[in-house]
């Protein structure tokens, strides 16, 4: 395959089967808890991580996790402050997020520029180090999430209950929260900062249409995500098309099918039911 | 040879805030009892209840729970909790009734640790106990009320407990559903197990209380397995007095 004799398409498809894996897993509880614009707080916040990076040197990966992971742990002890209306603490965190990135920018040495890859995702300018860097950090956030999945089932549940089995529910919460955070700043580069939490919304959207079980989500999320990611980069690569876009495109297509089909099957049921009546 | 005490409150104060919720509570309840709850709206069954179950703990007063002091009590899955959230979850949770169940297990297993065949065995019994096994594939959220709490009864008596804490267990449940549940509270007590519940309905526990205590802030009236409305207790109800402790008629009781 033509595809697969270009480094840097070996190099995408090696990263987008990681954040095609992770992103969903991620995702399936941030909709669970009903917190779906925190990946779009988080990813902001990773925009003047990116800026910081480029200003001072750093690899912006890196950058972006910290300030991904400081934005979380605010946005965690924001939600304790402002406990009956918590989507506050999400809405100052994204400013805060957009407002830093804008004053680094401000300041010039070429920062907007290298920017515009991280805003919308690129494929040809993934190095070798920013896919071991993804690795570095997208296989322990993995483990992390395969590790509390019991347990992140229990609390979406039912905090209270959970809290009261003994479950160190604040712990986990702190835990999960870091881990979205930096499943964002891993995605960033194939995905784009905007576009990023499409991937962890999206196939969880879709999958919610289609299995009857918790587990069954979690696999259909996952099987939705690679192969829309997959299936994105190698559009991308034919069609010289941006590769965040791409992806959630799809990603789209697939919600809207799914969405029509269990429309569909609704429709039918009534139907039956109302003929047997 | 006297009953074991489940349940030991002696003098209990709470506060949210500056706001006094609980105050001068004392209360027993010894093993194979079945306890009913009930009082106005913000009498402080709710906290009463989160205070047995560990998720807050009193200023002031003393708490035993199986004759340990409630801090140092570790033995958390002697106790199985159905919270008023419960009756009303997210309907679109994407869980079958058997996962549901089993995740009642999750204390006990650890973190990164697999459920076993012991914890599917009690998930599987559990839903016998409820009459619910022929639903364990079926999505939660498809279920009426009355087999949703049933479910969630489930989930709490996955863990075996000797003590099942109920808060508000008839919401949302339907005549038939609270009948259901009422039959199965009456089982669940012949097997020993001890029940306390917060409810505004009282015949769903009729005959089978041992004790109702009234509620409104601190305990006015108890030592009666008859529904307090219906012996003339009712001034304690409706009535919250100004002043933290008025409206009770009578003095706090323990039992």
């Amino acid at each position: 395959m033509e595809i697969l004799q270009y480094d840097f398409m070996l190099r995408a498809l090696a990263a987008g089967l990681m954040i095609g894996l992770v992103c969903p897993l991620v995702g399936l509880f941030v909709t669970l808890r009903r917190m779906s614009m925190i990946a779009d707080a988080l990813s902001h916040v990773c925009l003047s991580g990116v800026a910081a990076g480029l200003l001072t040197g750093v690899q912006p990966i890196l950058s972006a996790s910290a300030f991904a992971m400081g934005g979380a742990l605010l946005i965690e002890a924001l939600r304790e402050k402002y406990r009956y209306y918590a989507e506050l603490s999400i809405a100052i965190i994204m400013s805060a997020g957009v407002a830093i990135a804008a004053i680094i920018i401000g300041l010039g040495n070429g920062v907007g520029g290298g920017l515009m890859s991280y805003l919308f995702g690129s494929i040809v300018l993934i190095s070798g180090r920013d896919v071991a860097v993804m690795f570095c950090i997208g296989l322990p956030t993995l483990l992390v999430l395969l590790i509390f999945t019991k347990e992140m089932f229990n609390i979406t549940f039912d905090e209270e209950a959970a809290r009261a089995s003994g479950l160190p529910v604040k712990l986990i919460n702190v835990v999960f929260i870091v881990l979205t955070a930096l499943t964002i700043a891993v995605a960033m580069r194939i995905v784009g900062i905007l576009l990023v939490s499409s991937l962890m919304i999206l196939p969880v959207a879709a999958a919610m249409q289609m299995a009857r079980s918790f587990m069954g989500t979690l696999f259909c999320s996952v099987l939705i995500g690679e192969l829309a990611v997959i299936a994105g980069l190698v559009a991308a690569f034919y069609l010289n098309l941006p590769p965040g876009g791409t992806i959630v495109i799809i990603l789209v297509l697939v919600l809207i099918v799914t969405l029509a089909a269990t429309a569909r099957g609704q429709s039918a049921d009534f139907s039956r039911s109302a003929a047997g009546r | 040879m006297s009953a074991e005490m489940v349940v030991e409150l002696n003098n209990i104060r709470f506060t949210y805030g500056c706001h006094p919720v609980l105050d001068g509570i004392s209360l027993q309840v010894a093993a194979g009892e079945i306890v009913g709850i009930t009082g106005p709206n913000g009498a402080g069954k709710t906290t009463l209840l989160h205070l047995i179950v560990g998720l807050v703990r009193a200023q002031v007063g003393e708490l035993k729970i199986f004759g340990q002091p409630a801090g140092v009590f570790k033995e958390r899955r002697q106790i199985g909790f159905v919270s008023q959230r419960a009756s009303h979850f997210n309907r679109s949770y994407p869980a079958t009734v058997y996962e549901v169940v089993l995740s009642g297990r999750t204390a006990l297993r650890g973190f990164g640790r697999f459920f076993n065949r012991q914890d599917r065995t009690c998930a599987e019994e559990a839903l016998a106990r409820v009459d619910m096994l022929a639903y364990k594939n079926a999505p939660v959220g498809e279920l009426s009320g009355g087999q949703q709490q049933r479910v969630m009864l489930a989930r709490a008596l996955s863990l075996r407990p000797r003590l099942l804490v109920l808060d508000e267990p008839t919401n949302g449940v339907d005549q038939d559903g609270v009948k259901e549940l009422s039959r199965l509270i009456s089982g669940l007590r012949d097997d020993g197990i001890t029940i306390l519940a917060v409810s505004h309905e009282p015949g769903w526990l009729a005959g089978l209380t041992s004790k109702w205590v009234c509620l409104n802030r601190t305990i006015c009236s108890c030592n009666s397995s008859i529904y307090p409305r219906e012996v003339g207790w009712s001034e304690c109800l409706p009535v919250r007095g100004e002043q933290f402790g008025l409206g009770c008629a009578d003095s706090p009781v323990g039992g």
